[in-house]
């Protein structure tokens, strides 16, 4: 019923933590793991408060960006940087593809 | 507003709603709800209308709409701790954090039972409510916060509260604290006793303290506030510390365990507190918040371990000692994630999905999950922590190189910025877990 989002990992390369050995992250999984941002960016994606960030709709490779510029501290914000170094390239990658279906 | 039978069934047929359950309180039919009345492929019962019910309640209907959830929690309203600091401080109304039921009823039709839950029959698979009727479920979710412990040190107990509030519910006694500083004299002394781990929001007790520092550093500046701590060290300690003293040098003292600050002994007549070194400490007012262990329900039903807190499966949340029986929020043992707000809502967003799930024959994937603590030191001062912790069949784990703290030593615009976040994070949190109503 779900898709499989496979992120183009060639075999051997999965690094990072072992927790993330797996390459695949289902579709499922991946609205779950967005839903969990919600706390911070608003039910559906959509801030409440409008000194927050919404997210919902916005395309997959904006996000992914933003999220991976995070990771690498290419961006300094006041949080993020923390909280998306605890997430593999696959899981961002997979994230930012659900986030951007969100109306 | 009176509404026919009729009329009601047309109502619920028009919102698309599967269950009948509510037409039991409705119309005071004092039967047991049973399978058949439930309407929709499985029935799911919620325990408890805070952070972590409200969220699980609205997940499972926003998963699956087949599924009939009925959210059981005996008040109308939900007043949060997140943010009654703040009305302690004084700088918040009680209202602003003050939520009700209506929008999981209307946009989500979760039927909401104003009960509460005083027996739980795991086997027979159903809950009794404290107006003697019996709800039958499939899956049962747990998320009744934590209960006290007054026991743990003499002289104390439940009958204090009015007198000596601990504030740690959201509510009455959030009011009564925050007289209290209103009616203390400039220079009195207000003490706080802080609990052991594990106890709900690590940050929490200091939070406070910053904040009531934050009102008596502008109304009464001669006043005090002493820590009396049974730990040796807190959450965020380092930047409460920074801020402390950047913001209220000298009138935040904190005692830790093993330098006196451990409280073995209260005197409720007095507001007179003795520590392990035997010493006496007089509050004008005293904060004594309680050990502190999982909801009452949860130990009553023989959930929880030795220690009085509930373990669980990490993926499922699913009770290690009853099936299907999910714990979560503060009730529960969630590995690294403290017992926070943000938890228990993140924490509800795995159960659903899970219950989900199950209830569908599906496998449930492993899912990276995260947690943040803002707290606030003034108004304009925030400071925060986060935890992003990995569930799967291992097991809870925190992921590695990520997560933490504020950095230290960061200049006033950081923490303002933060102090922003903290209120974005506590709108949008709010409107994910009981929508705006
Ligand atoms: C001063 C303070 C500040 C805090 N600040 C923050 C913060 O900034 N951020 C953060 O993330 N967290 C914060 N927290 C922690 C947060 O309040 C809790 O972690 C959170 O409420 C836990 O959610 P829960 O669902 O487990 O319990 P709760 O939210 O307490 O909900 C439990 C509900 O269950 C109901 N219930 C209990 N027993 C029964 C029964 N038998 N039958 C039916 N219903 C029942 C209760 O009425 C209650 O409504 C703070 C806590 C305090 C005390
Ligand atoms: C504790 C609150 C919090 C949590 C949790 C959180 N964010 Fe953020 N997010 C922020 C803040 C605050 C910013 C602004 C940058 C900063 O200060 O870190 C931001 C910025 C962003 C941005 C850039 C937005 C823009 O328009 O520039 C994206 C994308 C984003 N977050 C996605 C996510 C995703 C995906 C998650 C979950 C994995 C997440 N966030 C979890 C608070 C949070």
């Amino acid at each position: 019923m779900y898709k499989l989002v496979t992120v183009g990992l060639a075999a051997g390369l999965t690094v990072g933590f072992f927790a993330h050995a797996k390459a695949e992250v289902t579709l499922k999984s991946a609205e779950v793991m967005a839903t969990t941002c919600f706390g911070c960016h608003g039910s559906e994606g959509k801030s409440a408060n409008k000194n927050g960030y919404s997210i919902a709709g916005k395309p997959a490779k904006v996000l992914e960006m933003d999220l991976r510029a995070y990771k690498e501290d290419k961006k300094k914000g006041t949080i993020m940087n923390r909280i998306v170094k605890g997430y593999s390239d696959e899981e961002i990658t997979a994230i930012a593809q659900y986030i951007s279906t969100l109306k | 507003m009176r509404i026919s039978r009729r009329e009601l069934l047309k109502v619920t047929a028009v919102a698309g709603a599967t269950t009948f359950i509510g037409l039991d309180k409705a119309f005071g039919m004092s039967s047991m709800l049973s399978q058949e009345q439930v309407k929709g492929k499985a029935h799911v019962v919620v325990v408890g209308g805070g952070f972590g019910g409200a969220t699980a309640a609205k997940y499972i209907r926003r998963a699956d709409k087949d599924i009939a959830v009925t959210l059981i929690e005996p008040n109308e309203k939900f007043i949060t701790c997140p943010f009654s600091n703040t009305v302690i401080g004084g700088f918040k109304k009680i209202e602003e954090i003050t939520f009700d039921y209506s929008v999981l009823k209307s946009k989500y039709s979760v039927n909401v039972v104003h009960r509460s839950v005083v027996e739980i029959d795991t086997t027979g698979k159903k809950v009794k409510l404290n107006d003697g009727k019996t709800v039958s479920y499939d899956k049962l979710v747990l998320s009744p916060g934590i209960s006290f412990n007054f026991g743990a040190i003499e002289g104390a107990s439940e009958s204090m509260v009015n007198d000596i509030p601990h504030a740690w519910r959201a509510g009455e006694q959030t009011l009564v604290l925050r007289k209290q500083l209103e009616a203390m004299p400039d220079g009195g002394v207000f003490v706080m006793v802080a609990p052991p781990n594990p106890f709900r929001c690590p940050p929490g007790p200091y939070e406070r303290a910053g904040l009531v520092a934050w009102y008596l550093k502008n109304d009464k500046p001669k006043s005090k506030i002493i820590i009396l701590d049974a730990k040796n060290e807190f959450a965020k300690q380092k930047l409460f510390m920074e801020a402390w003293n950047a913001l209220y040098p000298g009138m935040i003292e904190w005692v830790q365990a093993d330098l006196g600050g451990k409280v073995v002994k209260i005197d409720p007549k007095t507001k007179t507190v003795e520590t392990s070194s035997g010493e006496k400490v007089k509050a004008d007012v005293l904060n004594f918040i309680p050990h502190q262990r999982a909801g009452e329900i949860v130990l009553k039903s023989g959930l929880a371990d030795e220690k009085g807190w509930a373990p669980v499966v990490a993926k499922t949340f699913e009770s290690t000692k009853a099936k299907d029986v999910y714990v979560l929020g503060d009730s529960c043992i969630a590995g690294p994630l403290p017992k926070s707000g943000y938890s228990a809502n993140s924490e509800a967003k795995v159960v659903a999905n899970a219950i989900v799930a199950s209830i569908n024959g599906q496998k449930i994937d492993d899912i990276t999950m995260v947690n943040t603590c803002y707290s606030l030191v003034s108004p304009d001062y925030g400071i925060s922590v986060a935890h992003i912790v990995r569930v799967s069949d291992k097991g809870f784990e925190a992921v590695s190189g990520s997560g933490g703290v504020s950095p230290v030593g960061m200049d006033e615009k950081f923490r303002q910025k933060e102090a922003v976040y903290a209120q974005v994070w506590y709108d949008n949190i709010a409107a994910d877990t009981w929508g705006k109503g």
